[in-house]
């Protein structure tokens, strides 16, 4: 189905009073250049209250059974029609230039993800902190280092996410980490860029958050070594390592603690067959990285955990 | 008012049969229970004009060229019955389908039931019967190469959820590998009667036959991969002719991933078919052991209904 529509935002809920302001902030978009369409994913089993975007025909709403996160996304997802996937959550709200911004840097680069700024508030709507794009190309390395990026703030073109599949079921990552499994999934194949502007806001308040925050480091090891599994895995994560000038060195040091990491894991899962066949990467990665082997970064990386900037702070 | 018992999920990409599909699931017999009717639409185009009465039970999505597994999957996600049903459009129900199954339930805690089906050719005329004979688990004749057909298969909604669904990376098998994945922890229930209608022949089909042994493989090995794999496996090869089909199930993914030059789990894979040789033991004198290592399986579900159809091959 051709259409002209340049994004769809997907808004699953599960029925917070927040989602109208949420579909406000993007139905209100400063956007001449194009069309975009918002899709409502109501999964809290109840029907929504009554509000007036229900009337607007940019909005669609379909209905899910409680069936968790990743469910609810790819339903959307599914239905969606714009060349490119936003997925806002219902506590969150965009800027009102979001998709100009957008719109401008799809004009002039070439990706299939893009990306912006987003300022973290608290439940009252004070700013904690903002963060702004950094980097762009191949940035497969840091999202496996561990480095995350809010899908508020983030487009997705819909061919991409379709050829990975999608979100992955919560039950295969062992409860969450469904978006950064995403990014990860999506930079091992493709690039990414950035614009320096405010996208969203997103608010923090763990209290009343769906995500199981309690066995993180677990769900993102289990990602991780999904991803490692791919044929490809080893030789992006090097040349995205390469990539990033100015840092190599330390980069080349994660590339050989991504592995290290995943031989641990391994090992604790009994599956003693990857665990060596993670040992023979790292010692690859440890050897195409020689050139590095009298800095002090690369030990670094190589021996210390990875401080990711736009996460950490919150914490 | 009743219990919701199960929502049938019907992907769509336009055929005109669609209509038969749905007239066979609204004429459904079941008392004390009821259903409803996705249409997953994923044709790109409005659907043809409605031939079936009008009916609160039936709902259309839309979905926009997304394939089977995931318009299946879209279905789903909005389904409120306590059973999943997945029909095709050019496939259809026996009329007293739902009454049997939902016997079957009552008396069942599988989570997975299902009937006989009636395999038809392209133009409707019947073939064979389907007759599986496998209860309770049956993982590793699932691995070896047996399947169901979705058409004739109830799966409790919850279930469905939890291995995540169909994998819409497949393309070509992903019934057979959503029943695996199943059978990994849960099992199957037969009813002793005649269900579905299904259409077979790859004319007009939407299944990719030539991407199918390579992504059928893959799905494979990512099932070899779950840890409680070879215990499940082990527990349902009864005899010594199944075990000879689980050593054949890892010396060929072993064989699959030294052509790709994954030596690790080369090794790996190869450990486990000496493993299940050696639980054999005595049973590696048996004639049946060695005929399952040494020849592809071929279902004996179809043998079965050749032969009960009379069909010389």
């Amino acid at each position: 189905m051709r259409s002209n529509i340049f994004a769809s935002y997907v808004i699953p809920t599960i029925g917070r009073p927040s989602l109208d302001q949420s579909i406000i902030s993007i139905l209100t978009q400063r956007f001449p250049e194009a069309e975009f369409e918002v899709i409502v994913v109501n999964d809290s089993g109840k029907e929504l209250g009554k509000a007036e975007w229900q009337s607007s025909t940019r909005v669609q709403t379909i209905n899910t059974n409680q069936c968790e996160r990743s469910f609810a996304r790819n339903t959307g997802a599914a239905i969606a029609k714009g060349r490119f996937l936003a997925f806002v959550d219902d506590d969150d709200w965009i800027l009102p230039d979001s998709l100009s911004y957008f719109w401008n840097l799809v004009q002039q680069k070439q990706a299939a993800m893009y990306y912006g700024g987003y300022r973290f508030v608290d439940p009252t709507g004070n700013t904690l902190n903002e963060y702004y794009p950094d980097e762009s190309g191949n940035c497969f390395i840091r999202f496996m280092a561990g480095e995350w990026q809010p899908l508020q703030a983030t487009l997705i073109e819909i061919n991409a996410f379709r050829a990975v599949g999608g979100f992955l079921p919560l039950n295969i990552l062992r409860g969450g980490d469904e978006d950064v499994d995403l990014l990860r999934r999506i930079s091992l194949k493709h690039d990414i860029e950035g614009v320096r502007e405010l996208i969203a806001t997103i608010r923090i308040d763990r209290s009343g958050s769906t995500t199981n925050y309690a066995n993180l480091q677990e769900q993102s090891r289990q990602s991780r070594d999904l991803i490692l599994n791919a044929a490809d895995a080893f030789s992006r994560l090097h040349r995205s390592a390469l990539d990033r000038r100015g840092s190599s060195a330390y980069w080349h040091g994660r590339l050989v603690w991504i592995y290290l990491g995943s031989v641990g894991w391994n090992f604790r899962q009994r599956k003693i067959f990857t665990a060596f066949s993670r040992l023979a990467y790292a010692t690859l990665g440890l050897f195409a990285s020689f050139r590095y082997w009298l800095t002090l970064k690369f030990w670094h990386g190589a021996t210390r955990p990875h401080h990711a900037e736009g996460w950490l702070a919150v914490e | 008012m009743h219990e919701l018992f199960c929502s049938c999920i019907i992907p769509t990409v336009g055929r005109a049969t669609l209509s038969r599909a749905v007239e066979s699931v609204l004429s459904q017999s079941i008392k004390g229970a009821d259903f409803e009717i996705f249409i997953v639409n994923d044709s790109g185009k409005s659907l043809p004009e409605q031939a079936w009465p009008d009916s609160e039970k039936v709902r259309v999505i839309n979905t926009n060229q997304v394939e089977r597994s995931v318009a299946r999957n879209t279905g789903a996600a909005c389904a409120n019955g306590r059973f999943l049903h997945f029909l095709d459009d050019d496939d259809w129900l026996a009329p007293d389908a739902y009454r049997y199954l939902r016997e079957l339930s009552q008396s069942s805690h599988a989570k997975w039931l299902y009937g006989i089906t009636q395999v038809v050719d392209r133009r409707s005329r019947p073939l064979i019967q389907l007759r599986h004979n496998l209860k309770g688990n049956c993982f590793v004749q699932a691995m070896a190469g047996e399947w169901i057909p979705l058409q004739a298969s109830l799966i409790e909604r919850n279930a469905f959820y939890d291995i995540g669904g169909f994998n819409p990376l497949l393309k070509g098998p992903e019934d057979i590998d959503l029943l695996r994945r199943f059978l990994l922890d849960e099992e199957l229930e037969e009813a002793p009667n005649l269900v579905a209608y299904v259409k077979m022949g790859s004319a007009g089909s939407t299944t990719d036959y030539v991407q199918h042994p390579l992504s059928s493989r893959q799905a494979r090995e990512a099932i070899l991969g779950a840890p409680n794999c070879f215990r499940r496996m082990n527990s349902s090869a009864v005899n010594s002719y199944w075990r000879g089909r689980m050593t054949r199930v890892y010396l060929t993914s072993a064989l699959w991933n030294l052509q790709r030059r994954r030596y690790f789990t080369f090794a790996s894979r190869l450990i486990y078919a000496a493993a299940c040789a050696g639980i054999v033991n005595a049973g590696l004198l048996s004639k049946g052991f060695w005929q399952a290592v040494s020849k592809p399986y071929a279902s004996i579900t179809f043998a079965r209904g050749i032969q009960n159809a009379g069909i010389r091959v």
